[in-house]
């Protein structure tokens, strides 16, 4: 039988159409997707022993307990410290995303003038010409450190300034120690005792201040958050009281809250209606203390007249004071400085540029002392490169808010890479000193050591026990490197007794709130709250 | 003698979500998702832990906003991810309850993200990328995966065989329930997410998942998600049951708010 025209092509359609009822060409395009997907090209994650190292989160002044997680030199994840006394188990965003930081887009490894990448040398001999020649200062964004007290020495001994930045999150504390005449640095807050924070603008519940002392009465219900802001920000939304009043109208709030107005008069400066003032005000007393406080930027009258809310309360308190205080940069002359050397810390720093290019004469130079060219170094004349987050010993001191002090230290992780140099050993060559970070900190420790005050909390095995159960100061900075925070929760506190002081004129320099977070750069990784999803647009 | 089957699943309170990301951040961290390419938006970029911003949409002085974190919901019943996937990629497991996507079988033709109702699954649009020497912070427990797979939250399964492992090497049978810990409710800065095994009714999880204000995200579809979520507030349960529908609509639309 022969194959006729007609039997072929019947064969060959019946054919084709019948083959994708077979696996054939599924099979096919599975094998051609996967070999399309040769994957040489992803990256294979470095292999290693695994190893916990227990250390401190140095981004901001809250200085968290962290377990960083590690495969042979490399680490590759951070988790919280469960009953940290400090930050109670608790981390922000930045800090699970901090060991990726080093590897920043904008990390630098040589020092930067003008933009264009210098040799150390060249840069340290022009340096050290300026300062010799003019008026130094030196700003610290992390104040607080044994570092500090050595960058204040230095600068007093060149005839310069030591330098502290203005906090936006501290404003209300700055505001009660103009008026109490104390240094802010010495002030602290005890959320401990307070059932209601009244917060004008302030993002309480968003990473502000140390985040565990405010979320964890929070989550337990024994502290509510009444919210006094035009925006239903994250703050506002969660919460139990959301005043929405007319954006610059916040000071009526807090009138009407110190009895100054009458409840008619604030809901009509607000248009806030009366039901809801008196609403909040009745759930504000009933609940018994509170502490109000701002989120800064307001004029410096409002800022004044919400501090004036806490006169009388117990919430704010004196603690030890300040070694090294300084200078608020806000009340450094404009145009008085040759040479301003900055530590911005491990985020790339707040201080908004103009605010420091005011201080400087015509000709004068800011030098950055960081790891990234963000922020104010990348509009700095000279910028030096500086170890990044746990590349090098760094310390965790009292934060801002707390009551009672505490000490920590980050020991270095990582190494770091060719060419950066610390701030301090930096600032050391350019003016001659000598000063080492770790003897000072080693200094530090022994400090602690024969005081014989506090207790000491050990990361690994969550034990607490009395600094008179050291044997050394050796021992002591042992336990320190390994993971451990001191803290002095018998120290004496006071409490302030404040008057706003309306007589006041200085002037008060706010960050703007889009820096409230201290940082110029945040993790790679923050693209998934802010490109990825719409979390970081709320 | 064989390890009694789990069903591990959490349950997370509504009313303490901050919205703060910080579980998305320790998600992508644990599991080697990569930061977004320049092109990716919250389309096409990779999230297996999400959280979105709802609202009862009343008019603003009285508007009440949650933040709701979504992954995948583990679907005990009638997945649909798995009744659909052509190359048996998606597997339950019967031991653990966790749904698992195998990208070394995926084929890439996302039939399973259209067929999961929470929008749950992500597509790898490109291949992973790090910035230079960020390799040295990945996971090695995680196999990074590739363009043209699907992805999804597996209860960050690396950790539930480190524990298994674990319990293994000390002659036990059962894991200690604290070796298993995702990395999101690690990272959970008010322990709003509570993990565990829902069929040990004496856990937790089991008892927080029969709290009155507990609830499921579009429960009518029968897919018994192991996800439970818990509010005080009925237009939160309603809106989860309603799948996105507002409650109360009113004129004015919160900006960020996403359907779920």
């Amino acid at each position: 039988m022969g194959l006729t025209r007609r039997d072929f092509l019947t064969l060959s359609i019946g054919a084709a159409a019948a083959v994708p009822l077979t696996p054939i060409p599924w099979k096919l395009l599975s094998d051609t997707s996967k070999w399309s997907q040769n994957w040489s090209w992803i990256l294979r994650p470095p292999r290693g022993e695994r190893a916990v190292r227990y250390s401190s989160c140095t981004l901001c002044p809250a200085g968290c307990g962290i377990e960083a997680r590690c495969v042979g030199r490399n680490l590759i994840g951070i988790a919280p410290v469960p009953s940290h006394p400090v930050s109670r188990g608790v981390l922000c965003p930045y800090a699970f995303g901090a060991h990726q930081l080093p590897y920043h887009a904008a990390r630098i490894t040589r020092p930067l003038r003008h933009g264009s990448p210098a040799s150390m040398d060249s840069v340290v001999a022009e340096i050290s010409g300026r300062v010799k020649a003019g008026t130094l200062a030196i700003l610290d964004e992390r104040p607080g450190r044994a570092v500090s007290a050595a960058y204040a020495a230095l600068a007093a001994a060149h005839g310069g300034l030591y330098i502290v930045a203005d906090r936006s999150e501290s404003t209300t504390l700055q505001h009660i120690a103009d008026g109490s005449g104390r240094n802010v640095a010495d002030l602290g807050l005890a959320l401990e005792n307070v059932r209601t924070l009244v917060s004008f603008g302030a993002p309480v519940l968003e990473s502000w201040a140390t985040p565990g002392r405010v979320l964890t009465p929070w989550k337990q219900k024994q502290l509510a958050i009444v919210q006094v802001e035009a925006d239903l920000s994250k703050t506002a939304a969660l919460a139990s009281k959301w005043l929405p009043v007319r954006a610059g109208s916040e000071a009526s709030i807090a009138s009407f809250l110190a009895g100054k107005i009458g409840i008619a008069e604030a809901a009509q400066a607000t248009g806030v209606p009366s039901d809801k003032l008196a609403d909040a005000m009745r759930f504000i007393h009933d609940r018994g203390p509170w502490l109000a406080v701002s989120g800064g930027g307001f004029a410096q009258a409002v800022e004044q007249s919400i501090a004036g809310l806490n006169a009388g309360s117990s919430a704010v308190v004196a603690r030890a004071a300040s070694p090294a205080p300084g200078t608020r940069l806000s009340q450094l002359p404009n145009g008085s400085v040759d040479v301003l050397l900055v530590d911005h810390g491990l985020l790339g720093g707040s201080v908004p540029y103009d605010s420091l290019r005011s201080k400087l004469r015509p000709d004068g130079i800011i030098v950055s002392l960081s790891p990234y060219r963000a922020g104010v170094a990348a509009l700095a004349n000279f910028v030096i490169p500086t170890p990044a987050f746990a590349e090098s010993l760094d310390e965790a001191p009292t934060p801002w808010d707390a009551v009672s002090p505490s000490y920590a230290l980050a020991p270095a992780i990582l190494d770091p890479p060719a060419g950066v140099t610390t701030a301090l050993e930096f600032i050391n060559r350019v003016t001659g000193a000598d000063a080492a970070p770790e003897a000072l900190i080693r200094a530090k420790v022994e400090g602690l050591y024969t005081a014989k005050r506090g207790d000491v909390f050990t990361f690994a095995d969550r034990t607490t026990k009395p600094v008179t159960e050291f044997k050394s100061s050796t021992d002591l900075y042992k336990a320190f490197t390994t993971g451990a925070c001191w803290i002095d929760q018998d120290a004496k506190v006071v409490a302030i007794n404040y008057h706003a002081d309306h007589s006041a004129t200085r002037p008060f320099v706010s960050e703007p709130r889009l820096l409230r977070s201290g940082c110029a750069i945040s993790p790679p990784l923050f693209t998934k709250l802010t490109q990825e999803s719409r979390l970081g647009r709320a | 003698m064989p390890r009694k089957p789990h069903k591990y699943g959490m349950v997370i309170d509504v009313d303490r979500c901050t919205g703060c990301g910080a579980c998305m951040i320790a998600c992508a961290a644990e599991n080697n998702v990569a930061p977004a390419p320049a092109r990716a938006t919250e389309r096409n970029g990779i999230t297996p832990m999400r959280v979105e911003r709802v609202s009862n949409r009343a008019p603003l002085a009285d508007r009440q906003v949650r933040f709701l974190p979504v992954l995948c919901m583990q679907c005990e019943h009638e997945t649909p991810c798995v009744s659909v996937c052509p190359q048996q990629a998606v597997e339950v497991d019967r031991e653990s309850g966790i749904v698992f996507q195998m990208p070394q079988r995926c084929l890439g033709c996302r039939y399973c993200m259209t067929a999961c109702p929470y929008h749950a699954r992500y597509f790898n649009w490109w291949d992973p990328s790090w910035p230079a020497g960020m390799e040295n912070t990945l996971n090695p427990g995680v196999a990074p995966r590739m363009r043209g797979v699907v992805e999804k939250c597996n209860f960050c399964h690396a950790r539930l065989q480190s524990a298994q492992d674990k319990a293994a090497a000390a002659g036990k049978q059962e894991i200690d329930p604290a070796d298993y810990v995702p990395a999101c409710v690690e990272a959970c800065p008010t322990s709003a997410i509570t993990f565990g095994d829902l069929a040990d009714a004496a856990s937790e999880v089991a008892r927080e998942s029969r709290d009155p204000g507990a609830f499921r995200l579009l429960p009518k579809l029968g897919t018994e998600p192991k996800v439970y979520y818990r509010s005080d507030l009925a237009w939160v349960r309603e809106l989860a049951e309603r799948g996105g529908a507002s409650p109360s609509a009113g004129p004015d639309a919160e900006p960020n708010e996403r359907k779920i």
